[in-house]
């Protein structure tokens, strides 16, 4: 079953002065499966976070569909966009965005919170998700008291906790050390073989070869993709570098 | 060329961080202005009429105060303005400018705010000085001109304060900035923000501070002690508010995140964690605002009511509008029915003179004296160094029945042959017989004395003898041992003849000065004392005048401390809450949301203080009132409509400060 669905998504940006126009996304077309873990790779200013920024209704393509479970999410009026965001999406960001005034677990509630549910049906929900990613132990603690990947983890909590139909991450290993990282895919591969549909946008290779998928983005459009497939990590892990390699090779001709 | 080039740098910061510097410009401006305006009026209202001088030295200690308030609200701007910019400071440093490049950047931007609030703020002060000083005469009620004067010496004194406390800010920077190092520079704002711990003591001992405050200033009665306590009882509250303000709120907000009914809601959630950071960064600042809010509200209310009341507190003090007290010891009852005939003629001959007509006259026979009580009933005579509380204290008097009964309009009669005794509220003498330096005075008790007569501040007992021969006597006789005891002056057996005048006003006051000289040239003898209601009012109301002009200047420099404390309170807020509220928005809050989270927190933040400084206010009420009574202002519904009407106006003002300032606070919390 398709989950998100993406068709000839154009964005153009207009300088503000001179009025030249960028375009960041030029025709992307892709889907995403219910259960999919799919990673989005390609250099700075390939447009990828512009992508993502697109997919999260943060911002609207200049053209195209974007489809979540069927709805149309460009429809999608400003005033419930909020709310839209806050029911059928998860985010997890590079800086992890933790609010410093809140402990892990109250950090991981406050979508719920917000959403007015009451602590007697957020506790067990809490439980549950802090087990996915291993900070049981953390849940009392402040952000400025955990290791950057240990914030992630709780980050990660928070994007989940909301039991969203999509989770998107922004570069989540990008402020991590490579054992935090590896810590931290193992919670993604964790919740995505619960049945999680995740996005996750990377530079990093060792993350994209745990995804079931792998986007390579180049000058606004889908270059390439890999499909996982019978491989193992270690071989997705070379076959992304090659097509990197290639990528980057290819670049240097353009 | 590089001078200039620290003068330019200087000088885009101001206009880049204008959200900052403006408002330390504008309260540089209006300070120097008020301090001009204050010394240049105090120079100008001395000799301005008889008894002026009160007026100015009045208005010069306006000026200590002012300047004071000014010094303060200079180095707490300032250090703001530093703490918020180490940042920036750091990033020069780092970029290769070296710290005495920083230092010069750093003395010319103060210099520039300096050098712009002294020009600007003088001249806005000689175009309002006069503007004030005529407002100030027309209060007193003297007539003046507008003309346009400079005063040289307000002038030069003004701009040296000021540059000496500018001078000194920039020693303050200098310090600071010599103090850093560059990491540190950088660090400085976004320094970890720990959870604050819940400091029990602390809080319980605030309650226990702002407690004994109230109750003493409820609870205080005794006029002697009652400026000593009530400072003992400020100073208390203050404690018990900055207490209450870092600890109490912390304690308080910990207990509310330990209900997990009341955090885990949409509004709570936010609003409890959040506050509890900003109460550790800015309880300080609002027990300050608090104190401050307190101090204006005390200050105004007070002033406003003097001078509202001022024909009560002038009427307190001279009830008739003649008396004249001559001395009638040793002369026969004949004798000085002679002499109120005499002063009846000769009070006359002058009021015809002066176009005035004389109305209820009253005259009375009289013997004051103030005692204290040794043990029981017994009585000495007062003497300068006793030790004694108030409540020893007796303001004995001694009249003749007839003449009381006439006083008050009352019919009491003298049972048996013993006097009767009338007491008031604060006076114990129970029994039958007293003593006074060891005269033995036997009495009936007969109850209060009539409201005219006592002001019920102090303890006061009448004796109303029936005979003018017995009440001769017995004064005699009482004057003669506290004399032996204490070797002091006895007080006077004396007749009072006291009355109003009807007429015109000017016509009044000349008859008010010329009565005691018209009386010694018609040879009127033993007079003790003449007093009267007019030619002292002047004194009066420019005494009350000016107490309530440095009562609006005090309290506008306080409003100004206010309402800047707040200022920089939201902008620095702002600033802290930037990346939270972002954070939350993208996570999924919709701005309108937002919106409403903040509101709730600054509403809560905001209204803190003045909630508690209300608070202050109430409790504070019956001791102010009780000084308020010591300066012969007993009109307790004036004093309340004062000091409500004070506290509205107050808070209309607070409200648009709140309007204008969360507005900038939106701005930077909204800024993407």
């Amino acid at each position: 079953m398709t989950l998100l669905d993406v068709r000839n998504v154009k964005k153009v940006y207009t300088t503000r002065f001179g009025g030249n126009k960028v375009e960041a996304l030029r025709n992307i077309t892709f889907s995403v499966e219910q259960g999919e873990y799919l990673a989005i790779m390609g250099e700075s200013g390939s447009g990828k976070t512009t992508l993502l920024n697109v997919l999260a209704s943060i911002d609207k393509p200049t053209d195209g569909s974007i489809q979540l479970n069927g709805k149309e999410i460009s429809q999608i009026r400003d005033g419930e966009l909020a709310k839209f965001r806050r029911e059928h999406l998860g985010f997890v960001f590079q800086d992890f965005n933790l609010l410093d005034s809140f402990s892990l677990g109250d950090n991981i509630c406050l979508p719920l919170v917000l959403a007015g549910e009451k602590y007697d049906t957020i506790a067990p929900k809490l439980q549950k998700v802090a087990k996915y990613v291993h900070i049981e132990q953390l849940l009392n603690k402040y952000p400025y008291e955990v290791s950057g990947g240990q914030k992630q983890r709780a980050a990660v909590c928070r994007a989940i906790i909301t039991e969203p139909e999509l989770i998107l991450a922004d570069e989540p290993t990008g402020a991590l050390d490579s054992k935090s990282t590896t810590d931290l895919l193992d919670a993604f591969e964790n919740i995505h073989q619960s049945g999680q549909s995740i996005v996750m946008v990377t530079h990093s290779t060792a993350a994209a070869a745990r995804a079931g998928r792998v986007l390579f983005i180049k000058d606004g459009e889908i270059y390439h993709q890999i499909y996982r497939g019978d491989m193992t990590n270690d071989m997705m892990y070379k076959k992304i570098s090659d097509t990197l390699t290639l990528l980057l090779s290819q670049g240097g001709e353009a | 060329m590089k001078r200039g080039l620290y003068f330019k740098l200087a000088f885009t910061n101001i206009r880049k961080n204008r959200n900052a510097f403006f408002p330390f410009l504008l309260s540089a401006i209006v300070m120097v202005a008020m301090f001009y305006m204050l010394l240049s009026i105090a120079g100008q209202s001395d000799g301005l009429y008889y008894g002026a001088e009160y007026m100015s030295q009045i208005l010069g200690f306006g000026v200590w105060v002012a300047g004071i308030i000014s010094v303060i609200i200079i180095f707490y701007t300032n250090s703001f303005l530093m703490k918020q910019r180490t940042r920036e400071l750091g990033l020069y440093n780092v970029l290769g400018m070296e710290k005495k490049h920083i230092a010069k950047v750093i003395t010319w931007e103060i210099t520039i705010v300096a050098i712009g609030g002294v020009v600007v703020g003088l001249i806005l002060g000689i175009i309002f000085s006069r503007l004030l000083f005529l407002v100030l005469i027309r209060m007193i009620g003297l007539e003046a001109k507008f003309d346009f004067f400079v005063s040289p010496h307000a002038v030069t004194i003004t701009v040296l304060v000021f540059a000496v406390v500018f001078a000194a800010a920039v020693l303050q920077n200098l310090f600071k900035a010599a103090w850093l190092k560059p990491v540190d520079l950088m660090r400085e704002t976004n320094a970890g923000e720990r959870e604050p711990k819940a400091k029990w003591l602390f809080a319980f001992l605030g309650v226990i501070a702002l407690g004994i405050g109230y109750e003493i200033a409820i609870t205080t009665k005794n006029p002697l002690n009652v400026m000593g306590l009530f400072f003992v009882a400020v100073i208390l509250v203050i404690i018990g508010t900055y207490f209450l303000f870092v600890a109490g709120s912390i304690v308080l907000l910990k207990m509310l995140k330990k209900n997990r009914k009341f955090y885990y809601h949409k509004t709570h959630f936010v609003t409890v964690s959040g506050m509890m950071y900003r109460m550790k960064q800015n309880a300080m600042g609002l027990a300050s605002i608090c104190i401050l809010v307190t101090m204006v509200i005390v200050v105004l209310s007070t002033t406003v009511s003097l001078y509202v009341g001022i024909d009560d507190e002038h009427r307190y003090r001279y009830p008739k509008d003649v008396s004249v007290k001559v001395n009638c010891e040793g002369k026969t009852l004949q004798e000085s029915e002679e002499t109120a005939k005499q002063l009846k003629d000769v009070t006359e001959e002058l009021a015809q003179k002066r176009d005035v007509s004389i109305k209820s006259i009253e005259t009375y026979f009289d013997y004051e004296v103030v005692l204290l009580r040794s043990e029981g009933n017994n009585y000495q005579s007062e003497e300068d160094d006793d030790d004694y509380t108030a409540n020893d204290i007796l303001a004995f008097g001694v009249m003749l029945l007839p003449e009381y009964n006439e006083m008050t309009g009352g019919s009491l009669t003298q049972g048996g042959d013993v006097p009767l005794l009338l007491t008031n509220e604060e006076a114990e003498i129970d029994g039958d017989s007293m003593e006074v330096d060891g005269v033995k005075i036997r009495f009936q008790n007969e109850g209060a004395i009539d409201e005219k007569l006592t002001n019920n501040l102090y303890p006061a007992a009448v004796l109303l003898l029936s005979d003018y021969n017995e009440m001769a006597e017995l004064c005699q006789k009482l004057s003669e041992r506290i004399e032996r005891n204490r070797g002091t002056l006895s007080p006077q057996f004396c007749q009072k003849y006291n009355f109003d005048l009807d007429g015109k006003w000017e016509d009044k006051e000349a008859y008010g000065k010329q009565i005691k000289k018209f009386l010694k040239k018609k040879g009127i003898e033993n007079i003790c004392l003449v007093e009267d209601y007019y030619s002292s009012w002047q004194e009066s109301i420019g005494l009350y005048a000016s107490v309530l002009f440095i009562g609006i200047f005090i309290g506008s420099l306080f409003l100004v401390a206010t309402v800047l404390i707040i200022y920089y309170k939201q902008i620095s807020e702002g600033y802290g809450d930037q990346r939270n509220f972002q954070i939350m928005s993208k996570i999924g809050l919709a701005n309108r949301e937002i919106s409403h989270i903040i509101n709730s927190q600054i509403r809560m933040v905001f209204l803190l203080p003045i909630i508690m400084a209300v608070m202050h206010i109430c409790f504070a009420f019956p001791i102010i009132k009780n000084i308020m009574s010591m300066l012969n202002l007993t009109n307790t519904k004036l004093f309340l409509g004062c000091t409500a009407g004070t506290v509205l106006v107050f808070l209309v003002i607070y409200m648009l400060v709140y309007k204008i300032t969360s507005r900038i606070y939106y701005q930077i919390v909204g800024r993407r």
